[in-house]
């Protein structure tokens, strides 16, 4: 399997008035191509900054190569979907919204972009929504579309920040199984940040978690039949597991360096 | 209903204000103070005139044209340096003094300055508008560029925007109703000051709108055409908010959904 992301030795830390406090130290980490990483990890352990650094928005020290490249900047090679749905941009149409991007990346024919734009809005099954503006769709489609957006960029990795965290239970559900049906028609490496752990379970090919001093304390495939449902065989066991080690990485060693 | 009903009270409210207002100006018999027909004939009769020099048309598209073009460079200059305060720190705090400096600062307040300088001319009126228009809008788009929310500007850097492409498919349309409504107090401030200064310079080169209102009272002692003249301020005041304006915003932002 060819290494799409080696990550070494990163190092990350904010300063603030109570001086300067590490978020990551010396993490390593490699994610192969069409891998299905989710990252769990209780709230402040560093898991969105990970992915922040990785698509370019945070300074660090250490090294991230995406694709043998070292890592500076934010790019299109590296896509990430937000919790947040409103990152599409409100003055741009849906289907602009997934152009605009296309059109930075040097594809100018007109009947091209509108092709892949429906192509991917049909995958996401938004078809007909071309034309509505970001504040007329409920926040799942929005998410649908920020989906569709960077997938239609065909990038080396897309970067998932908790994109259900904000969604209701159902349209949760339902976003999981077409993200997973998605995952795997298209060729995409994800690496997919959540503290769900039946998503976690339910998504990923490859699990990891990270507890409260940022560090990997589980790395493991997940080998459980696909598609995944809470009455496959394993899933209880794995589960369990998923709970106890997430509240395990939810304690704060002080004791600790 | 309830629209309605407002919109009802205000007819009733105007009406009892012409109405009295009517009554007043027949009883009383007042040069300052005239009737309603005399005011509405003038209008109508300003129009219509043959003599080139009581004609409004000429004066009023005098004001306009003067407004037009000070509005048109304050606007461009307020979003180019707006634009170089999101680029440059540096520039940003020089900036940010020099705007609130001169946005206290009453253009009308400058015009002894300019005619010392400049003289009585096109060109101090020009200045006078650009300074009126620049610093208000300059406020309200840098407040827009600041309050820009931190997930399209992530999003579009991510998408592969440099600079100047953030500045153009970022800032601008993020912060386009704080844009709109700083070119609303520049025009609201440059309509008055330029009238303003019409009047105070009294004939400059090109004679507008203000100019007429200063003939009316003392060459002609025309009170119903100085009414005239401010019917006709006001009138292009309430088509440029209603006309321009609410259909810009109708067809941006409300379309958009960034503002209810």
């Amino acid at each position: 399997m060819r290494e799409m992301l080696k990550i070494k030795k990163l190092t990350k830390s904010y300063t603030s008035q109570n001086g300067s406090r590490n978020i990551l130290t010396d993490l390593d980490l490699t994610v192969y191509e069409n891998e299905f990483v989710c990252i769990l990890g209780p709230s402040g352990c560093g898991k969105s900054t990970l992915l922040r650094c990785i698509a370019g928005f945070e300074s660090y020290d250490g090294v991230i190569e995406c694709n043998g490249k070292v890592i500076k900047n934010p790019s299109t090679e590296r896509i990430m979907v937000f919790q947040d749905y409103n990152q599409l941009f409100p003055w741009k149409t849906i289907e602009k919204n997934i152009r605009t991007p296309l059109k930075l990346k040097g594809i100018k024919d007109k009947n091209e972009l509108k092709r892949i734009s429906d192509e991917y809005l049909k995958k996401v099954g938004l078809d007909g929504y071309q034309k509505y503006y970001p504040h007329e769709l409920s926040g799942g489609m929005k998410q649908r579309v920020a989906i569709a957006k960077a997938l239609a960029l065909k990038p080396e990795i897309i970067l998932m920040d908790e994109p259900f965290a904000a969604l209701d239970a159902m349209t949760r559900n339902n976003l999981q199984k077409e993200l997973y049906r998605i995952s795997t028609e298209e060729q995409v490496t994800v690496i997919f940040i959540t503290h769900n752990i039946q998503e976690a379970i339910t998504l990923g090919t490859r699990i990891l978690m990270m507890d409260k001093q940022g560090k990997l304390v589980i790395d493991e495939q997940n080998k459980l039949k696909k598609p995944v449902k809470p009455s496959t065989e394993g899933y209880g066991a794995m589960w369990d597991k998923f709970s106890q080690a997430l509240e395990e990485a939810s304690k704060v060693k002080t004791s600790e360096s | 209903m309830k629209k309605y009903k407002n919109l009802i009270a205000q007819i009733l409210f105007v009406a009892a204000c012409l109405v009295f207002w009517q009554w007043y100006a027949k009883s009383r018999n007042i040069m300052g103070f005239p009737t309603l027909d005399a005011i509405f004939g003038k209008l109508a009769d300003a129009f219509t005139t043959d003599n080139p020099q009581r004609r409004i048309l000429p004066y009023l598209a005098n004001s306009m044209l003067s407004i037009l073009k000070g509005l048109g460079i304050g606007a461009v200059l307020a979003v180019i340096f707006s634009d170089l305060s999101v680029i440059s720190r540096t520039f940003n705090s020089i900036y940010n003094l020099i705007v609130s400096i001169f946005d206290l600062l009453p253009g009308v307040a400058l015009l002894p300055i300019l005619m010392i300088t400049i003289g009585a001319n096109d060109t101090s009126i020009l200045i006078l508008v650009i300074h009126s228009v620049v610093w208000p809008m300059s406020r309200n788009i840098i407040d827009g560029f600041k309050t820009t929310p931190a997930i399209y500007i992530e999003s579009g850097k991510n998408i592969g925007l440099g600079t100047f492409g953030l500045v153009f498919g970022v800032y601008i349309p993020a912060s386009f109703a704080s844009m709109l409504s700083g070119i609303k107090v520049g025009w609201a401030r440059a309509w008055r000051g330029l009238i303003s200064a019409e009047m105070i310079f009294g004939a400059a080169q090109s004679a507008g709108i203000g100019v007429f209102i200063n003939n009316a009272r003392t060459t002609w002692i025309d009170y119903p055409g100085v009414y005239a003249a401010i019917i006709l301020i006001i009138i292009v005041g309430v088509i440029v908010e209603y006309g321009i304006f609410q259909v810009i915003e109708k067809c941006t932002v409300r379309k958009w959904g960034m503002v209810r």
